[in-house]
């Protein structure tokens, strides 16, 4: 795990609130530069809620979230240029094929020699030979994994994945984990995924924390956390501990 | 490539893959082909029947025969039923154009990819218009080469320079009046959370502007205004339609479009004697109308892009 002392994603008190009910509740977030935070919560708890205000598509109603030290409100063009996202259960385009998708995307972001760079991405994530098919006939791991390659496409320095692992059978959840881990170790991209699956958070995160009715109730390295709590059989016992 | 144009080319690349396009195509082409071919039947019809009535007064020893009424008609008498069908199912399908745009994006959630790109909302914006605006174009421009080539099938009257040239604004002001609803469904797709909904507003605005308004201002039955005639009817006396006609009267979209594209169609001596600069100078105010419109429509699109958010029921997890 890479470490230092520079926090990539920041939030000072940042709130959300719909019709005068709180969904993030004053939550102070930092993540460091390299990890792969694993962000927990049961439903409804406001992760997806989080993931959106930091990458720019909801405005909180008060306090403040920065990504590599730009505003998400203010300097929000900054920070759409320093992330990725791929987002819950995305279906794309489906009548167009694999590149013409990731092509598209790629001129969204700015990239020049888009084919080049569509190719490239789809060899890195070992993800080729598809190229020329539609998406429409693509699996959900499938599609996912094409949701990476639109998401580190500008190769950003922070990635957000929301449930990336939501509805894959687990050859596609292996694959995902495989690409994410490989994203880190190889482009040393931050990573920010909302999850709620314990066993997935074990393989691949470096950092836990978790959310409850909008409150940060626990952040701590996944190393110091399973020693902290050595009693308990499973992580899933850690996580209902934490939540008590 | 300037992100706009990568915006439209993708709009109308999708929209050429969608069912709904070609089903849009289709529609248009057939109520051209449609159209013509009644003129055909018709114009054949009267003539034998002119023939034949000729031949009966010969025998009747009449010599002072009237020439056949129809030669005095244009041409494009024949696609009059066109501004119809382009009244009634072309601005209907142009909404689903509109409408598809936006909500095409929503329903696969690549919206939430787009807005965390690095581009102005301005640009999205533009560049789903100028999108909209092709396909439309390349919708209208099929119809009005196909328009051209069936007027071949007509065996007494053929298109001259100035009919095509008549033919050409027609579907230029079609092109104007789809566009405006075609905006009404992007708005729509843009500021409502269902997608039903989404669709069902605009299609009332078309109601309204293709049935209500008229009815109100010229006190006409729905049946009666959509003959394409040429003159703007007389409302029937009374106050009533006199303030509607007064007030309401440069609101009617529809009724403007069907009263001027009947004159560039229909009336040979309005635009043949005076030429179509002239018509469009008697025209102008519906014009200004109808771009006003469209203009506002943009406006209402713009500013509801700029402040688009994705929708509460989409994040709450």
């Amino acid at each position: 795990m890479k470490k230092n002392n520079r926090f990539i994603i920041e939030t000072k008190s940042l709130t959300k609130k719909y019709d005068g009910k709180a969904v993030l509740d004053n939550l102070n977030l930092a993540v460091a530069e390299g990890e792969i935070f694993g962000f927990l919560g049961h439903n409804g708890a406001g992760k997806t809620t989080t993931v959106n205000i930091l990458t720019t598509l909801l405005v909180p109603t008060s306090g403040s979230a920065e990504i590599c030290g730009f505003d998400t409100v203010k300097g929000s063009m900054e920070v759409k240029k320093s992330i990725g996202y791929l987002p819950e259960n995305v279906k794309f385009y489906d009548n167009l094929t694999a590149s013409e998708n990731l092509e598209y995307f790629a001129k969204l972001s700015g990239i020049k020699n888009s084919k080049e760079k569509v190719t490239e991405v789809l060899e890195f994530i070992e993800f080729t030979g598809i190229e020329h098919k539609k998406l429409g006939e693509f699996s959900k791991g499938m599609r996912q994994r094409i949701g990476i390659a639109q998401a580190i496409m500008h190769e950003p320095k922070v990635l957000f994945l929301d449930e990336p692992t939501s509805g894959l059978d687990p050859m596609g959840i292996k694959k995902l984990r495989e690409v994410i881990l490989k994203l880190n170790r190889e482009k040393r991209m931050t990573i920010f995924m909302n999850t709620h699956l314990l066993s997935e958070v074990a393989k691949v995160c470096t950092t836990i924390g978790v959310l409850n009715h909008g409150k940060l109730v626990y952040k701590e390295t996944l190393e110091n956390m399973l020693k902290r709590f050595s009693d308990e059989e499973s992580l899933e016992d850690i996580y209902f501990t934490i939540g008590e | 490539m300037p992100i706009i144009f990568t915006i439209a080319i993708q709009e109308v690349k999708v929209l050429f893959r969608e069912r709904v396009f070609f089903l849009l195509l289709a529609i248009f082409i057939l109520m051209t082909l449609a159209s013509s071919f009644i003129g055909l039947v018709a114009t054949t019809t009267t003539t034998s029947i002119y023939n034949a009535s000729v031949e009966f007064l010969h025998q009747a020893g009449t010599d002072n025969i009237p020439a056949n009424p129809l030669n005095a008609l244009p041409a494009l008498t024949n696609f009059r039923n066109v501004i119809v069908y382009i009244f009634l199912i072309g601005s209907l399908l142009a909404i689903v154009v509109g409408h598809r745009s936006f909500i095409r994006e929503r329903k696969s959630g690549a919206l939430p990819l787009l807005l965390t790109r690095p581009i102005l909302a301005e640009k999205l914006f533009f560049g789903k218009v100028l999108g909209i605006s092709l396909a439309l174009f390349a919708i209208i421009s099929a119809t009005f080469i196909v328009s051209v080539f069936s007027s071949l099938l007509l065996p007494f009257r053929h298109l001259v320079a100035s009919d095509i040239e008549r033919l050409f604004l027609f579907y230029a002001l079609s092109f104007f009046y789809l566009l405006f609803f075609a905006l009404v469904g992007l708005l729509f797709a843009i500021k409502t959370k269902s997608e039903s909904l989404a669709l069902f507003v605009p299609v009332c605005i078309w109601v309204g502007i293709s049935f209500v308004l008229p009815e109100l201002v010229s006190g006409q039955t729905p049946t009666a205004l959509l003959n394409p005639v040429t003159m703007d009817q007389v409302a029937p006396d009374g106050t009533f339609f006199a303030l509607m006609r007064t007030y309401l009267g440069p609101l009617s979209l529809g009724w403007h479009y069907t009263s001027f594209s009947s004159q560039l169609l229909n009336n040979s001596l309005q635009i043949t004697n005076a030429g179509i600069g002239s018509a469009l100078r008697d025209n102008s105010g519906k014009l200004f109308i109808l771009l006003i419109a469209i203009g506002v429509c943009l406006s209402l699109c713009f500013y509801s892009i700029r402040n688009y958010t994705i929708q509460e029921e989409n994040i709450y997890e």
